[in-house]
């Protein structure tokens, strides 16, 4: 299971299409929700623990939707890229999972994705698919996280969305794109 | 106990209540505020006096946190003194919360929910990056929300990684400082290692170490200065205090030797690389931002060398310094209309920008760590201290940033102090306070005072 989430992480990174990314972003996600169930049914049956799958079910659920409203909204389909081809970045992120291993592959792939993106959704979406791989690598590296670690995860997640979406909007009213690799404006 | 329940109040109930009242107050009640500044002032002078009575550790929390309600309760009352910020209510409202997850992670002791703190202060944050609202601070405020929540997500791979290190042989697993530094020996060394190296890099993204600091000269130039000096201030001592308290945990486990050294050649590179990159600067907070830089490489060998007193010491300085010449810098902006060093000339010449450029040349030498300002003091002991440890190479390398730091800024500022003063076409009608930056620079004098001169105090 934690292998699919890891494929469909590569397969995100081989399209240059907005929405099946933000598609295959919520498969992994659910995925990683299944793992954590099942770790619930096979370990700890801790409260705690079926919580967090909640949670992370509504993670899988819930931000792919309203990714999909704002980027209807912004008006974005495709992201054309930066720094690396995507066929490229894709044979990259397999190479990526081949070396580094489970949850690892997920977060360095979850950078690889913020470097090859040049649309603030793309970056987003990039920095989801990081704290997916710390996530999977709190179940199955720990017995009973505390709680507070995951809700203050998640809580870091959903407000993240929301205020990256605000800040898109924003990016696209007075940028009139939403191509953040040509911010120039300040720099050395 | 009386005092604990006004603290209490305070604390729980009265700041936040004022922070909201602040944005939602409309009508003859828009004003109101304006008591928040005074109101930050009421609650540093009380944690002032809980820390006198309080024990080692929790007076090392209590000074920094002092520390970070004084930065904001400073900037908070330039502001209203200078009318310099274009939304006033909004920063009142930001700073004061940003006030709540700063104390959390001064006070809490426990790994997980100082993350947690650290997590939330970043995002209340980035609203004070984001004041201006413009292209520029847009692009800077992305720039900062996106590399520091990378940063503060490796942060929480670290903590996770260090919480599953102490399950190893079927233990209970622990986040608690006072037991991590005791379970830390029976613990899984991989998983330790792993989780030192991605608090390094995550919390050491957020207060610049080199090379991650590409954040921190645009978001810090491009929001006003009282934003941006409550983000070198009172922001950035809280990710020093997190490091600090992680090192602290290592310092009790078998490999230190390697982990003190990799902070230590981490903090001189920084304050190498940030003492070069202020060389060629164009920008006015854009030098004060290379400054923090070069400040956070320092902080890092004083990290390394684990003494209480010393890291607090550094904290202290940088935050006084820092936050009088930001306030400064906010003056010099207002009066000449431009951040760029190249249009920045005679400040002496002119009667309005006299006392500012006064105090900016005083600043300038106590953020550079000339005596008789505190930063003399502790950056004097952090080099005794590594010449006494047999430390040479991080030692002169150290020398050699401050020699570069000192020319560079020197030959800046001293630019801007002299020459013909250009006034931009629209004259800011504006008045120009110098009132809270002398104070900081003074509580700066004294500090280093009370470190050259001891016997000549307690008279």
């Amino acid at each position: 299971m934690s292998v699919a989430a890891a494929v469909c992480v590569v397969l995100m990174m081989g399209t240059s299409r907005l929405q099946r990314a933000i598609f295959f972003y919520g498969l992994s996600t659910f995925l990683v929700a299944i793992v954590s169930i099942s770790h619930f049914f096979a370990h700890d049956k801790s409260p705690i623990t079926f919580a967090i799958s909640l949670l992370v079910m509504g993670k899988a659920v819930l931000i792919p939707i309203y990714l999909r409203w704002l980027s209807d909204r912004l008006e974005v389909k495709e992201d054309p890229g930066h720094f690396l081809p995507m066929p490229l970045a894709m044979h990259l992120s397999i190479v990526v999972l081949a070396v580094a291993g489970m949850p690892f592959s997920i977060c360095l792939n979850g950078i690889l994705f913020m470097l090859t993106r040049c649309l603030a959704i793309g970056q987003i979406l990039g920095f989801l698919t990081l704290e997916n791989g710390v996530a999977l690598f709190a179940v199955n590296q720990t017995r009973q996280m505390p709680m507070i670690i995951e809700m203050g995860a998640s809580l870091d997640v959903f407000a993240l969305v929301m205020l990256g979406g605000t800040f898109a909007h924003r990016i696209k009213k007075s940028f009139e794109h939403l191509d953040v690799s040509s911010f120039k404006e300040v720099q050395d | 106990m009386p005092e604990a329940i006004v603290t209490q109040i305070l604390h729980f109930y009265l700041l936040p209540l004022i922070a909201a009242l602040t944005l939602a107050a409309g009508g003859k009640a828009k004003s109101m505020y304006r008591i928040g500044g005074p109101l930050m002032g009421i609650q540093s002078i009380f944690l002032l006096w809980q820390a006198s009575t309080a024990g080692d550790m929790a007076k090392m929390s209590l000074i920094l946190l002092f520390v970070a309600s004084a930065v904001i309760a400073a900037s908070l009352v330039h502001a209203e003194l200078t009318g310099i910020m274009t939304r006033p209510r909004e920063f009142h409202a930001l700073a004061i919360l940003l006030y709540f997850p700063l104390s959390a992670a001064y006070l809490s002791n426990n790994l997980g929910y100082l993350w947690f703190a650290i997590e939330t202060a970043t995002l209340v944050s980035a609203g004070l990056v984001y004041m201006h609202r413009d292209k520029r601070a847009l692009e800077a405020t992305w720039k900062y929300f996106i590399i520091c929540s990378v940063g503060v997500a490796l942060a929480l791979l670290g903590t996770i990684s260090i919480f599953a290190s102490t399950q190893a042989g079927g233990e209970v697993g622990t986040m608690s400082f006072s037991a991590l530094k005791s379970s830390i020996l029976a613990s899984d060394p991989d998983l330790a290692a792993l989780g030192f190296v991605m608090c390094l890099v995550g919390y050491g993204t957020k207060c610049g170490i080199f090379p991650l600091h590409g954040w921190m000269p645009d978001a810090y130039s491009e929001s006003e200065a009282p934003a941006a000096a409550i983000l070198s201030g009172a922001f950035s001592p809280a990710i020093f205090f997190a490091l600090y308290r992680v090192a602290e945990v290592f310092a009790a486990g078998p490999r230190w030797a390697l982990y003190s050294q990799i902070l230590m050649w981490i903090g001189v590179a920084t304050s190498l690389l940030a003492s070069i990159f202020l060389v060629r600067q164009y920008g006015l907070k854009r030098l004060w931002a290379y400054s923090s830089i070069e400040n956070t490489g320092l902080v890092m060998v004083a990290i390394s060398l684990q003494i209480p007193s010393l890291f607090v010491l550094q904290c202290l300085n940088h935050s006084l310094n820092k936050v009088a010449v930001f306030l400064l810098s906010g003056n010099v902006i207002d009066i000449i209309g431009s951040k760029k060093l190249s249009r920045i000339h005679g400040l002496l010449a002119d009667d309005r920008a006299r006392p500012t450029g006064i105090l900016l040349a005083a600043g300038a030498l106590a953020v550079l760590g000339a005596p008789p300002f505190g930063s003399f003091a502790s950056e004097w002991m952090i080099f005794a201290r590594l010449a006494k440890s047999g430390e040479y190479a991080v030692l002169t390398l150290s020398l050699l940033s401050l020699v570069i730091a000192f020319i560079a800024i020197a030959t800046h500022v001293s630019s801007m102090l002299f020459g013909y003063l250009k006034h931009s076409e629209h004259r800011s009608p504006r008045r120009v306070s110098v009132a809270v930056p002398v104070c900081l620079l003074l509580l700066s004098l004294l500090l280093g005072l009370s470190y050259c001169f001891p016997e000549a105090l307690k008279l």
